[in-house]
């Protein structure tokens, strides 16, 4: 579904994308995790090209995205994306904010577009929040009418980035409990979060990325207990609480016995 | 002078309404990707900003139809309202570059998070600029951009130049016929005051229509 091809980026002199491959499956829940500035955000960023890359190929549903022939805006429509500090249109009520695009990229009547408005409202648990103006919401609710936004265009492919990074703690799980009855969809999930225990219960695969560089891609029971590199060793004690010995080490630990 | 008033507020309005279109079509050219757009963007409002509007006016009620090829020239200068016609060009013109302005910062104070946003639905460029960027532009820059309109207004006493007959040349008219300046100016300012105020008010009305958006706008972090 999503294919990325010796991908390279730079920002000016900056390296901060080096040699990424990664293939993921359709319908994969995938997190990535890693310290702040290691290239989450532009790695997931890269996937609906809001940032171009200048190296390497990136390949979504088939289409490539480094080939201008590709009708990027019509791949977009087919791909939702969630961001930290939520980004709904402070203009436009929650309902008008999730009617929008199918109006207007899907061609919906307003009357189809308010229906499935209101379904996604109540899918999302607020359904009693249709007319409100993002500036009345809390945070969490402002994040999961963004969720119903994205879904609105009934993706195949959705895109977090750190999606609950912003959020009080208190407010959080509402959101992951919505991201989660999501991951029972079949949609792809491209998800960046610091919620090691939701990565836990949902990912298929945790990717860890570290300046620029993929360093380990492991299902979350390993990669969490048993890290292979120093990097993420560190990493994960660090966002766990807990110390955490990298596979090589304990080898090394275990010949010196 | 009633119908100096008319003239007025009828030049007034038009200038301000094309003006709006025409600014807005240059300030998202100056935000284009294709780059002979930015630059005439740019080129226009340098020439209409650093010469002053009464050089237009002259230039389009004396200089364009001497200019103009053939005859119309001369079919310009006959038609009788051709002086509120180059009025209306020439501050139009000089309105425009800047209105632009003004909403090229309305659009710069936009945060870069809407505009992704709409990229992620799948809208198209015109559609990300129409439906999410200038709406919240224009919230945004509405003081200024209100202040510009009033300015405009105003600036139609400056037609009396080329004997447009707006209310600063029937209030000459009436002083040179009547030798009652005191009284004709005292008028005529009392009409530009009470316009000016209720444009003021229009522009007051507007903000508290849109308190919600303008809070959430003022309130919400990048």
């Amino acid at each position: 579904m999503i294919e990325f091809i010796n991908v390279n980026k730079w920002f000016g002199t900056i390296h901060v994308l080096k040699n990424i491959n990664l293939h993921i499956s359709q319908g994969e829940v995938i997190v990535i995790c890693g310290p702040s500035g290691g290239g989450k955000s532009t790695l997931i960023r890269t996937i609906n090209k809001i940032e171009p890359i200048q190296e390497g190929e990136i390949i979504v549903d088939g289409f490539s995205l480094t080939n201008p022939k590709t009708d990027v805006t019509a791949l977009r429509a087919e791909m939702g994306m969630v961001f930290q500090h939520f980004n709904l249109y402070p203009h436009k009520t929650a309902l008008q904010n999730i009617m929008l695009a199918p109006i207007k990229v899907r061609g919906l009547s307003k009357k189809q577009a308010k229906e499935r408005a209101t379904r996604l409202l109540e899918r999302v648990g607020l359904a009693d929040k249709c007319d409100n103006y993002p500036v009345q919401l809390s945070g969490g609710e402002q994040q999961r009418v963004a969720i119903a936004r994205s879904l609105a265009m009934q993706p195949r492919i959705m895109l977090f980035d750190e999606p609950t990074s912003a959020l009080d703690p208190e407010l959080i799980n509402d959101v992951l409990d919505v991201m989660t009855s999501l991951t029972k969809e079949g949609i792809t999930m491209v998800i960046i979060t610091h919620e090691m225990g939701f990565a836990q219960r949902v990912a298929d695969r945790v990717v860890f990325i570290d300046k620029g560089e993929i360093l380990e891609i492991e299902k979350p029971s390993d990669i969490f207990v048993n890290p292979k590199h120093d990097r993420t060793a560190e990493f994960m004690s660090k966002i766990l609480h807990i110390p955490l010995v990298p596979t090589n080490k304990k080898e090394r630990i275990n010949k010196a016995e | 002078m009633i119908t100096g008033v008319k003239i007025t507020i009828l030049i007034a309005v038009v200038t301000s309404v094309l003006s709006l279109l025409f600014g807005t079509v240059i300030a998202v050219m100056r935000n284009s990707r294709i780059k002979p757009l930015r630059f005439i963007g740019k080129l226009y409002v340098e020439i209409f900003r650093n010469i002053p509007g009464l050089f237009w006016l002259l230039f389009f009620y004396f200089v364009f139809p001497e200019i103009l090829p053939f005859d119309l020239g001369k079919k310009l200068n006959a038609y009788p309202y051709y002086p509120i016609v180059a009025s209306i060009i020439g501050l139009t013109l000089d309105n425009t570059s800047y209105v632009s302005d003004i909403l090229r910062s309305g659009l710069l104070a936009v945060s870069k998070g809407q505009r992704e946003a709409a990229i992620s639905t799948g809208l198209s460029r015109v559609q990300q600029y129409q439906y999410v960027m200038l709406p919240q532009a224009v919230r945004k820059i509405l003081p200024p951009l209100g202040t510009r309109m009033i300015h405009n207004f105003k600036n139609t006493s400056l037609c009396m130049a080329i004997t447009t007959p707006e209310l600063m040349w029937a209030t000459q008219q009436i002083e040179s016929i009547t030798f009652r300046g005191l009284e004709a100016t005292t008028i005529a300012t009392l009409f530009y005051i009470l316009i000016s105020l209720s444009l003021g008010a229009i522009i007051i009305l507007l903000e508290k229509y849109y308190k919600i958006d303008i809070a959430s706008i003022t309130n919400v972090e990048a």
